[in-house]
């Protein structure tokens, strides 16, 4: 059968494109351009985010406690790194240990959907920062780049925390393009009816429109707006890149056919065209009931998922060059409540790291037998965030200029954490 | 004529219980706990012996009246056949049966077969003896959570999250019947999960009422559906009192009541229902939340098995309640 292709409606863009624009206060495309410098020559640098949105269980995923009152009822199974076990929910992905970084002394504090989303990627407590995708995709934009620096992928009907966390004072120029269900932007196709030749007049209606609106404006919105409208008109010229039947059949079914396994596999052949950050949401891991059912079907999803874009990674030759994070918001209560689920839990928890930048084969960070505290190796998000940028090759130290103010990229108390960096 | 249940006694345990079984003589008790080991109680002396052989997690028992063999289903899909005439017990076979848990058991009447369903959403029939598969029914969407063989020992049948009971013909596979149980729906739009659904099934000895419960909706009581099986349809909806609970298991009284086990995050109850009626004839608050209870064959004693702890949100321990049965 084949897949649907359809793109974020231009109405939506729009008003994201606004939105961000006016929640990015004085914008700021130009003093940010001028600020910017371009990144260095050679291989591009890319981020996939998999954000397991929810928070996954540590305990059946990367730090499992076998045979202990927090345990559950899974057990531990080896990995490709001796002394190294993780959940047997991850069969596919034990057998790639060597090739990640598992960090098990996460401790956010947060036990809080809309705080995590954004602390874990802003790497901030204090609101109105950029996210981790905007600040990489700016930090990695070439002169000439056509399409977007950033694209989330994700369903259309999300959790109400799914898209917190934005550009932040970057403005809408780096905002993500969101891709819904894995369907290009609707209406940016012209339709047969209508002539290129209508189209084109009425591009140029749309541009004089703007010109007219920025007189005696601030400039900077307009042109914000102006520059996500033209990358989403890019991505629409690459509609080809949203039809995965391009892809050999064996490799879309090892991907799986379900929404997270299609997101990954579209992610891939963005960051392959040229698209520098894609984040792509893995939904449902909130499991305050019937937690070890739930843990067990996501698990599935992403565990053959995940190893297969690791491979396919490898196999193009995009691995060394793109920096894999697999994390959520928060992990899970290492006590398990009675209706079987495990609750929300920021205090001791685990994500993975794989590809650019990445020492592969590390564990740093350990929990004390039941998993309720981090006894060795803790990380924050400040350290994370710090870590991500040092492994993609760019400088956390460094400065954002907006509005003539000079804001730390990252959390000035905070650097990166070197145990799990190449 | 009222049922009224007294606790006699209860045995503790280290880590909260998840399924029990009471032996037809009423000697002993068994219970799967949040452990690997299955759980042997002597309800006359009360001493507990700790039974190895499952991988996991304990989470289904079943007790054939030959008393001879002991089914279990674990959480990562083992069905595992002890026998009880060894000392120590031991396990006679055991099958990888689902993938995911095997979250129900139950045996033949005439104790030749045993159905398991699982997580995986199958339905699957074994040889008791020897523990060879004999048949896959049924292809469900979501959980099987509940298995049962109908009395006129033709059919079985089982039910879970897909919110539907089905019966299958034994000998050929043949699906014999279905009924949806859109009273038991508890669909969360935001996750888009089923919490809903049959999680168990019982039908009274005469063969002709069949129950099934679960909860009227998301975050709402607990309730039990009826269905007349002669004409296929649901006869009654009985729903407990208490918001935001589940009913996890149910039992038909010889005398014709329904017993069933209700829980919620910090509490739980046993309701007597008398079929017919709108309102329990008892309710009868339990020590702590339930996860499953077992009526002797007499109807004479009960036994639930509870999770318990300081803070009953996040159990840490459990135990196994055993209550007589009364007929006042």
């Amino acid at each position: 059968m084949k897949e649907r292709v359809d793109l974020l409606s231009r109405r939506q863009l729009l008003s994201g494109a606004v939105a961000a624009a006016a929640l990015g206060a004085s914008g700021l495309a130009s003093d940010l351009a001028a600020a910017h410098e371009p990144a260095a020559p050679g291989a591009r640098k890319r981020l996939l985010l998999l954000f397991l949105s929810g928070g996954a269980s540590q305990l059946e995923t990367w730090d499992p406690k076998p045979d202990t009152k927090t345990g559950g009822p899974f057990r531990s199974i080896a990995t490709s790194v001796s002394g190294v076990h993780i959940s047997e929910l991850l069969p596919h992905t034990s057998r790639m240990v060597h090739r990640l970084a598992i960090l098990r002394g996460v401790n956010t504090r947060i036990p809080d959907h809309f705080e995590g989303h954004y602390v874990l990627q802003s790497g901030r407590t204090v609101p109105g920062y950029p996210v981790l995708t905007s600040v990489v995709a700016r930090l990695l934009e070439r002169p000439g780049d056509v399409l977007p620096g950033c694209v989330t992928l994700r369903r259309r009907a999300p959790q109400a925390y799914t898209d917190v966390g934005d550009a932040g004072f970057l403005g809408a120029r780096y905002e993500a393009i969101r891709v819904i269900d894995g369907l290009p932007p609707e209406n940016l196709v012209r339709p047969e009816t209508f002539s290129e030749e209508s189209a084109r007049a009425q591009d140029r209606l749309r541009r004089r429109a703007d010109e007219r609106f920025a007189l005696g404006r601030a400039t900077d919105p307009v042109a914000a707006y102006g520059s996500t409208f033209e990358k989403a008109a890019a991505l629409m010229r690459r509609r080809d890149l949203f039809d995965l039947e391009r892809e050999p059949m064996q490799l879309r079914d090892r991907y799986g056919r379900h929404m997270f396994g299609r997101n990954c596999l579209l992610a891939r052949r963005l960051l392959e065209a040229g698209v520098s950050c894609v984040k792509v949401l893995h939904h449902d891991w909130d499991a305050h009931t019937d937690n070890f059912h739930w843990q067990q079907v996501r698990c599935g999803e992403f565990d053959r998922t995940f190893t297969t874009l690791i491979e396919d990674l490898d196999t193009r030759g995009m691995l060394t060059d793109t920096l894999v994070v697999v994390m959520g918001e928060m992990g899970r209560t290492p006590r398990i409540n009675n209706r079987l689920g495990r609750d929300h839990w920021g205090n001791a928890w685990s994500l993975a790291l794989a590809g650019c930048g990445v020492k592969p084969g590390v564990v740093h960070g350990r929990t004390n037998a039941d998993g309720t505290a981090v006894v060795d190796g803790e990380v924050n998000a400040a350290q994370l965030f710090h870590t991500f940028l040092r492994a993609l090759g760019l400088n956390p130290g460094g400065y954002h200029e907006v509005g003539g103010q000079r804001i730390p990229i990252g959390d000035p108390a905070a650097s990166a954490i070197r145990e799990v960096l190449a | 004529m009222t049922l009224r249940l007294q606790l006699v006694r209860e045995f503790e345990h280290s880590a909260p219980l998840c399924a029990c079984a009471l032996e037809r003589t009423g000697r002993y008790a068994f219970a799967g706990a949040w452990e690997r080991n299955l759980l042997r109680w002597d309800l006359q002396s009360g001493a507990k012996t700790l039974i190895p052989g499952a991988e996991s997690w304990i989470v289904a028992l079943a007790l054939p009246p030959s008393n001879q063999y002991l089914l279990a289903g674990d959480h990562v899909g083992q069905v595992l056949c002890w026998s009880l005439r060894d000392d120590p017990m031991r396990p006679v076979w055991s099958v990888q049966a689902h993938h995911g848990p095997a979250k129900a058991v139950a045996y033949s009447a005439n104790e030749r077969l045993v159905a398991s369903g699982g997580a995986d959403g199958t339905v699957r029939l074994w040889d008791l003896q020897r523990g060879a598969l004999i048949r896959s029914c049924g292809d469900f969407a979501d959980h099987v959570e509940a298995v049962a063989f109908h009395p006129d020992g033709r059919q079985v049948l089982a039910a879970g999250r897909d919110c539907v009971i089905k019966g299958w013909d034994i000998e050929t596979g043949r699906e014999t019947f279905s009924y949806p149980l859109d009273g038991l729906r508890a669909h969360n739009p935001t996750q888009d999960i089923q919490y809903g659904g049959g999680r168990d099934l019982a039908i009274r000895r005469d063969g002709k009422l069949l129950a099934c419960c679960g909860r009227a909706g998301y975050s709402r009581p607990a309730s039990v559906l009826l269905f007349d099986v002669a004409s296929g349809r649901q006869s009654q909806q009985l729903t407990a009192a208490a918001p935001d609970s589940i009913y996890c298991s149910i039992a038909f009284h010889p005398d014709g009541s329904l017993l069933a086990l209700g829980s919620s995050v910090t509490s739980g109850e046993l309701g007597v229902w008398q079929p017919g009626q709108e309102r329990p004839l008892a309710t009868i608050p339990l020590p702590g939340p339930g996860f499953d209870f077992d009526l002797s064959a007499n109807g004479r004693r009960a036994i639930v098995a509870l999770s318990k702890g300081p803070q009953r949100t996040y159990p840490d321990r459990g135990s196994l309640a055993v209550y007589e049965v009364l007929n006042d």
